[in-house]
């Protein structure tokens, strides 16, 4: 396994810029990844929910990997998501991007993201993944959420990884983190499955979560997208990065109130994410066009409220 | 209705979580923590305590247990530390250093001067490769995945978890000692009444030097020295074999010069009492302040079972108006 250091803090899960004809928008990533780079602790490609991996095809995952990884230039670590609705699809996909990334010869931090439940159930999952790690030499990190499964509309038993068989996961050392939506429940038993691997990171995959009971590992972002610097401080504060020499009289109420802001952010996006965020970055200029794969539903209204509420606010 | 049932369902979050926090650390708990006993309990010094912020607050917590529980301990702020107060750190001492992040720039500050003392040093740290961590002798992992609050607005889980080891080895260090509830009663001299005269007497009573007793014979000159150098306003009398035979107060002399005027050169048989109330040295102080109660007077006599005299105890000794120690075995 290639040595790679899972970040503590913000993992931007960025939005995948595309022009109206669907291929990728290298300049909008090129703008989207220097609004992001400096404020971000890591960043997750073709994500499930706002990067539109469901809907991305193969062409413009690899194409997408290659600029990332040429503009990136192991400044922060990439995550990139691997899952396909069959796990044949997955493999290949997998196959694919290795290719890709030993072309490109990345020397950063890398991790394969998985969602097993996405096309596997839990029976079985240790064999399976003790095979996928032999197949690649970057780690992996799954990705746990329910509403994700049930996207699928298949009548799965089951929409979360089982405890037992988390921490039976957990013994192989190439899964190194959990990215986790669920219950706050879930949460702790997960926490406590985990418990043997100490290096073992669970990133809140809910910001509202995050933002009311922070994982101390850090935080999958959709927001940061357009607030990169505010979710960086956020982030910093509720994993008590902070040295108590660097806080300002009023460290408190700035960051009740930047916590306010985010919090009534993502009330205003959490319902089409991905569509309000990129209207709203083709509306500041960073993006061409918020132009999304089929997957991706598009809201009634035509309008994003996103812009004028952090021109408004003065959010970046 | 609705306010009611979230500001419920918060509460019972925070208490989850930081249950949580706690639950998850026993499961860590390794031989790190073992060392870290065997490493206090081999220390001739002090368990010196320090950290910033609310982990200082929660060191000196720790301090106030392990002094209560028989482990002598001291707070140590890391930013007076550098004006001057690493002057009580000795080698023989074991600081504790409490920081969450292990990054805390005022605790890795004084890090090299303790090293340089020769003091060992234990970590509390969520992080195992921090430099605190990593500067000390010992890193016991207290490392929580969730805060309770909001924004890290205030630390909550990791505060509550580093407490909660504090206690863990505040009472692994009782049962290695074999700290027994005499020893807490010693520690605890402000207790409660109930748990002060729940006590035998001989373990409360004044002994030795502090006993006011002349042997017959003796003037009442004598017996007003003795009783004047113990300020217990009686003495007790004695024969050879130290058994009690009488004993004579303040009334009694002042009772005497009204009646002979020179009383000061005559022998103390006197002026004493001779069958004055006393008390066996194994029954209960609460024993001894009935006697006392209901016989109106304010010292007694401490007595084996042959009669000797072991001790005396005085009544506002014992209901909180003088000292009250408890005695070493």
């Amino acid at each position: 396994m290639k040595p790679s250091l899972l970040p503590r803090g913000l993992v931007v899960d960025l939005i995948t810029p595309l022009n109206e004809s669907g291929a990728i928008d290298d300049e909008g990533l090129g703008a989207l990844l220097a609004r992001v780079l400096p404020h971000a602790d890591g960043i997750l490609l073709a994500g499930p929910r706002m990067g539109e991996g469901r809907g991305l095809g193969l062409q413009s995952k690899r194409e997408l990997l290659k600029k990332v990884c040429t503009a990136v230039q192991a400044r922060v670590p990439i995550f990139f998501w691997i899952s396909e609705p069959s796990l044949r699809g997955t493999k290949e996909l997998l196959g694919s991007l290795m290719e890709v990334l030993e072309s490109t010869g990345y020397a950063g931090s890398f991790f394969w993201v998985d969602s097993p439940l996405f096309y596997h159930s839990n029976r079985g999952l240790h064999s399976h993944y003790r095979a996928l790690c032999a197949s690649t030499s970057y780690p992996l990190v799954l990705y746990n959420d329910a509403s994700l499964v049930n996207l699928l509309g298949r009548q799965l038993k089951r929409g979360n990884i089982r405890t037992g068989i988390l921490k039976e996961l957990s013994n192989i050392q190439e899964i190194t983190a959990l990215i986790f939506r669920g219950s706050l429940a879930r949460a702790n038993n997960y926490q406590r499955a985990l418990n043997q691997r100490p290096d073992f990171k669970i990133y809140d995959g809910d910001e509202a979560r995050f933002l009311e009971h922070p994982s101390l590992s850090g935080v999958l972002s959709a927001g940061a997208n357009i607030a990169p610097r505010f979710w960086s401080r956020i982030t910093k504060a509720s994993l008590g990065m902070v040295q108590e020499g660097e806080k300002e009289p009023d460290y408190a109420s700035q960051i009740l109130e930047m916590g306010q802001l985010l919090g009534d952010l993502n009330a205003l996006y959490e319902r089409s994410p991905v569509w309000m965020i990129k209207k709203a970055l083709s509306e500041l200029g960073v993006i061409r066009s918020p132009a999304c794969t089929a997957v991706t539903q598009s809201p009634q209204r035509e309008d994003s409220p996103l812009a004028a509420f952090i021109s408004k606010h003065s959010i970046d | 209705m609705k306010k009611s049932f979230q500001v419920i369902k918060q509460a019972r979050e925070v208490l989850e979580i930081e249950a949580q926090g706690i639950l998850n650390l026993v499961e860590r708990i390794g031989p790190e923590f073992e060392q870290a006993v065997e490493m206090i309990l081999a220390s001739k010094g002090r368990v010196i305590l320090t950290g910033m912020g609310k982990s200082g607050i929660i060191g000196r917590k720790i301090a106030a247990t392990l002094n209560s529980t028989g482990t002598p301990s001291l707070f140590l702020h890391p930013a007076e530390a550098i004006h001057g107060d690493l002057g009580m750190v000795t080698a023989d001492d074991v600081v504790i250093a409490i920081s969450n992040s292990g990054y805390t720039k005022e605790v890795i500050t004084i890090l090299p001067t303790l090293k340089s003392l020769g003091t060992r040093m234990i970590a509390f740290t969520g992080d195992s490769d921090s430099p605190v961590a990593r500067k000390s002798d010992v890193s016991i992992d207290v490392k929580v995945d969730r805060e309770a609050c909001p924004l890290g607005l205030a630390p909550t889980t990791s505060t509550t978890a580093a407490l909660a080891m504090g206690d863990a080895l505040a009472v692994v260090l009782v049962n290695r000692r074999r700290f027994n509830r005499k020893d807490f009663r010693r520690f605890h001299p402000g207790g409660s009444l109930g748990d002060r005269l729940s006590v035998k007497v001989k373990e409360v009573m004044l002994m030795g030097e502090q006993i006011p007793m002349v042997a017959l014979g003796q003037t009442i000159e004598e017996a007003l020295i003795e009783i004047n150098r113990t300020k217990l306003g009686a003495s007790l009398v004695v024969d050879d074999g130290l058994v009690l035979q009488g004993i004579v107060t303040d009334g009694d002399i002042r009772r005497s010069l009204l009646r002979w005027k020179d009383v000061i050169g005559l022998n103390v048989e006197t002026v004493m009492s001779t069958s004055p109330k006393m008390i066996d040295e194994e029954k209960k102080a609460v024993d001894a302040v009935a006697v006392m109660e209901h016989n109106a007077i304010t010292v007694l006599p401490v007595v084996d079972k042959r009669k000797r005299v072991r001790g005396i105890v005085h009544l506002h000794g014992l209901l909180g108006g003088k000292e009250f120690r408890i005695n070493e075995t």
